[in-house]
């Protein structure tokens, strides 16, 4: 479990106007819960992000993975072994330009003799079905190929909870599904906890809580029916709500009555079934 | 590496045209055994071409010996022409043997040999992983950014900056704007790459385990035998001074 305690962070500047980047958050993330944090540009979601693995340490209040307080040094290891985390560039995350090797980076890191090393390596490319690719250079994978990579790169040590930040925005449409189904396996086979940061509605929809970021704070922390109901909340934080969502709306003003927050097409289908059976 | 490392120094003491010529057969062997095309070894020594003609010019001039063309106050020697053969040779053999290295051998592989001969660097309290993980993301890098540097100047091309002026100084002021942005894109490169490294429980030092383990293997052993063998016999022939 990850807990945030009153969390506040802000960099350090010169000048004396110190702009809180993270306001006061009170959070609890639970073992096998799927998150999604979304907010607008320079909302605090990526500084928050870094909060959860220790990349970053709160200015005031306290970071607590599985009771572990992420501002004290001797904690980093555990932290981090229990919280990976996934970068929106891949490019950006690649130590080594062999796909095996890459993956391997965090093994070598905690000292995982070399037989074992190879045999998780080689597991965890088979969960990712990307073992075919494991001698290949990275610069030849396409974006979805890398970015699974990459999961694989924290994946391989068994991490609680992985966080990505923003990891699909690069990827075209078929990639990101891709991306998702492979975070819903890990997810719902694996009971990892996914924490995913992103600015498309329809995968925030996909699942079990959504926490709305705003100027540093927490605005709304619910599941994805009772968040995408709220639609003038959310435009005025600068966001929007899944295209389904915002298609009931439509209809809805122009006097049907369905219920708030559809985010699911198929129950968008049904109730629009019972619109036309029974007019 | 090791192979390399000897191979220079024969290169540099070597002082017959026939030890040369040896030199360059063998190469051509070993390059057709790696099977790098020739166009390859081509695109390689044209770029030191204009350096060795500037070098050869001066020498050929300034070399006093036996005279066999003058004009003017300029004497080309016999000595002077041999000297430029040789320089010829030899940067030819350097370039294209040490070249044989870097096209044969992944720059991790390249690495892990370096942190190997790097141990010593223990004794004075460094750490040969730290300096070969560094190494090892700057070649990692080098590509990357060329790529980048190729993005900024189309960005400037469209932009209008002049990169294909007639004029010398407009090229030369169009690059001002392509470095700016390239500093910062390293520089942001590099933050992404410390939080992810970070994120993967790196803190550096000794203490890591590797995923790959260089070996002395059969293959390293005769290719070090076949590497002495030249070395003997080209010295030899050297020595003897055949066919000079």
């Amino acid at each position: 479990m990850i807990e945030l305690k009153d969390v506040c962070f802000s960099y350090e500047t010169v000048t004396e106007n110190v702009k809180l980047i993270l306001n006061n958050i009170n959070l609890k993330i639970d073992c096998g819960e799927f998150v999604t944090i979304i907010g607008a540009n320079g909302s605090g979601k990526s500084t928050l992000a870094k909060h959860l693995n220790g990349l970053l340490v709160p200015t005031s209040g306290d970071v607590l993975v599985f009771g572990a307080n992420t501002k004290c040094e001797e904690n980093s290891i555990f932290v981090k072994k229990n919280v990976g985390m996934v970068f929106q560039n891949p490019d950006n995350q690649f130590v080594f330009t062999v796909v095996e090797e890459d993956v391997a980076f965090a093994l070598e890191n905690i000292g995982v003799p070399q037989q074992e090393m190879r045999a998780r390596v080689k597991e965890t490319l088979s969960q990712l079905n990307i073992l075919e690719y494991k001698d290949a250079s990275t610069a030849e994978l396409s974006g979805g190929q890398k970015q699974l990579v990459a999961i694989a790169g924290v994946l391989v040590i068994n991490p609680r909870f992985i966080v990505l930040d923003e990891s699909t925005a690069m990827l075209d449409p078929q990639s990101r599904k891709d991306v998702m189904n492979i975070l819903k396996k890990l997810n719902s086979e694996l009971g990892i906890t996914i924490v995913l940061i992103t600015h498309f509605m329809e995968e925030a929809a996909l699942a079990g809580r959504i926490i709305v970021i705003n100027e540093g704070k927490v605005e709304l922390d619910d599941n994805p029916r009772r968040i995408f109901e709220k639609l003038e909340l959310l435009e005025n934080m600068g966001l929007s709500a899944p295209q389904i969502t915002e298609f009931c709306d439509e209809l809805n003003l122009l006097g049907e009555n369905l219920p708030l927050g559809i985010v699911d097409e198929d129950e968008c289908a049904a109730e629009l079934t019972k619109i036309l059976k029974d007019p | 590496m090791g192979a390399v490392f000897v191979y220079t120094i024969l290169i540099c003491m070597l002082k017959g045209i026939s030890a040369f010529a040896l030199t360059f057969a063998i190469l051509l062997g070993v390059y057709k055994i790696a099977k790098i095309p020739l166009k390859v070894l081509w695109k390689n020594l044209k770029v030191i071409i204009p350096i060795v003609t500037i070098t050869a010019i001066i020498n050929v001039f300034l070399i006093p010996g036996d005279v066999i063309f003058e004009i003017w106050f300029l004497k080309i020697t016999k000595e002077g022409l041999v000297s430029v053969l040789l320089m010829f040779c030899r940067v030819s053999c350097l370039v294209s043997g040490t070249a044989l290295l870097t096209f044969t051998t992944s720059p991790a592989s390249l690495v892990d040999a370096l942190e190997y001969f790097m141990r010593p660097v223990k004794m004075f309290g460094g750490s040969p992983n730290e300096i070969a993980m560094t190494l090892s993301i700057a070649l990692r890098f080098i590509p990357t950014l060329f790529t980048e540097i190729g993005k900024i100047i189309a960005t400037q091309k469209s932009r209008g900056a002049p990169f294909n002026s007639p004029k010398f100084k407009e090229r030369l002021k169009a690059y001002i704007p392509v470095i700016v942005p390239l500093f910062y894109i390293a520089f942001k490169r590099a933050e992404d790459l410390a939080y992810a490294m970070e994120s993967r429980c790196y803190v550096g030092g000794d203490k890591r385990t590797r995923f790959r383990v260089l070996s002395f293997g059969a293959f390293d052993f005769v290719a070090l035998m076949l590497m002495l063998t030249y070395a003997i016999v080209a010295f030899w022939v050297d020595r003897w001074r055949i066919c000079r």
